[in-house]
């Protein structure tokens, strides 16, 4: 296989309890229904297996990315951002998770950081409503 | 359904996925691993080039989603010995390299290169400034692709002075980076 396909993906869980996963027929995430969602997962394409869950409440925005270094001649690391955001007494909250794949590693952060080589922001797509207020330290 | 890079050469161009191997800059306008019959000659003044070597992402299969924040980089050292560097520019057009084989490349320069105006996206500089907390920032981006070539090119040269040694070079290693919504 490819060492740039990813081998995790996401899964998304509405407020009915609607199951809506990475490879359903028809649905990318771009269609996930953001006001409806609960519970944000990174799950293994193999197995199924969940390996790391947020939870959503009405309001709160998200964003995901896998994010992939190739080192030529030496294959790829593949990183899933998960990222949730909400406006609380009018100022944005934020939290930033990078699942690595290679070793299932999580870190946690509240901003992105241009030093970090995962961490350095993502082009923000016209369907996504993160606010892009809070950069590096 | 895989990001590949692919190394553009001839008129076609001729793609060459270069993703888990090494390619060789030599005085051709050829891939190889490890080609040794056309090295770029050690110059008796000033300086001889590799032919420019253009790399581009490619997408094999189709996906749904977008991949953009495409970035390069190198690890910031150059270990190439000495009198030895390797320039890079970036390109919106695929131009042939050109040159004397087995001598010298035609040197990577915005007016050598395609229209000679704008299809190099400005003069190289030197590639081992871009690192992975400064890398270097390739446009364009691709949404839903289907086996297609995608973002900017990536164009690369090297370059020998008087003052190399005769030899191949120590491998250096190519960092390309991106984010994508194609799960």
């Amino acid at each position: 296989m490819s060492p740039t396909i990813p081998r995790y993906a996401w899964k998304a869980t509405y407020d009915d309890g609607t199951v809506v996963m990475w490879n359903a027929p028809g649905i990318s995430y771009r269609d996930i229904n953001r006001s409806k969602l609960r519970l944000f997962e990174i799950v293994s394409k193999e197995s199924g297996e969940s390996c790391f869950k947020v939870r959503f409440e009405p309001g709160d925005r998200l964003i995901w990315r896998n994010m992939t270094a190739i080192r030529t001649g030496k294959g790829a690391e593949i990183v899933q951002l998960v990222g949730k955001q909400r406006t609380h007494d009018g100022k944005n909250v934020q939290a930033i998770a990078l699942f690595f794949e290679s070793d299932r590693a999580i870190e946690m952060f509240d901003r992105f950081d241009p030093k970090h080589p995962f961490l350095r922001g993502v082009k923000l797509l016209p369907f996504e409503e993160w606010v892009d207020d809070q950069h590096a330290y | 359904m895989a990001v590949q890079i692919n190394r553009l050469t001839g008129a076609g161009p001729t793609q060459t996925d270069i993703t888990s191997i090494n390619t060789r800059l030599n005085a051709e306008d050829a891939h190889s691993t490890a080609g040794t019959t056309n090295p770029i000659l050690k110059p008796a003044a000033g300086t001889n080039y590799s032919y420019w070597c253009a790399t581009r992402l490619y997408y094999s299969g189709a996906g749904t989603g977008t991949i953009n924040n495409i970035e390069w980089f190198t690890d910031g050292t150059n270990s190439l010995g000495t009198g030895r560097g390797l320039n890079v520019a970036t390109a919106n057009v695929y131009a042939q390299a050109t040159g004397t084989a087995g001598e010298t490349g035609t040197q990577l320069t915005v007016a050598n290169y395609g229209n000679g105006t704008t299809d190099l996206d400005g003069a190289p500089s030197d590639a081992f400034a871009y690192n992975t907390g400064s890398p270097l920032s390739v446009t364009g981006s691709v949404t839903d692709p289907s086996s297609e070539l995608f973002g900017d090119l990536v164009v690369m040269q090297a370059t020998v002075g008087t003052s190399a040694s005769a030899g191949a070079s120590t491998t250096e290693t190519i960092t390309w980076r991106y984010d994508s919504t194609i799960a």
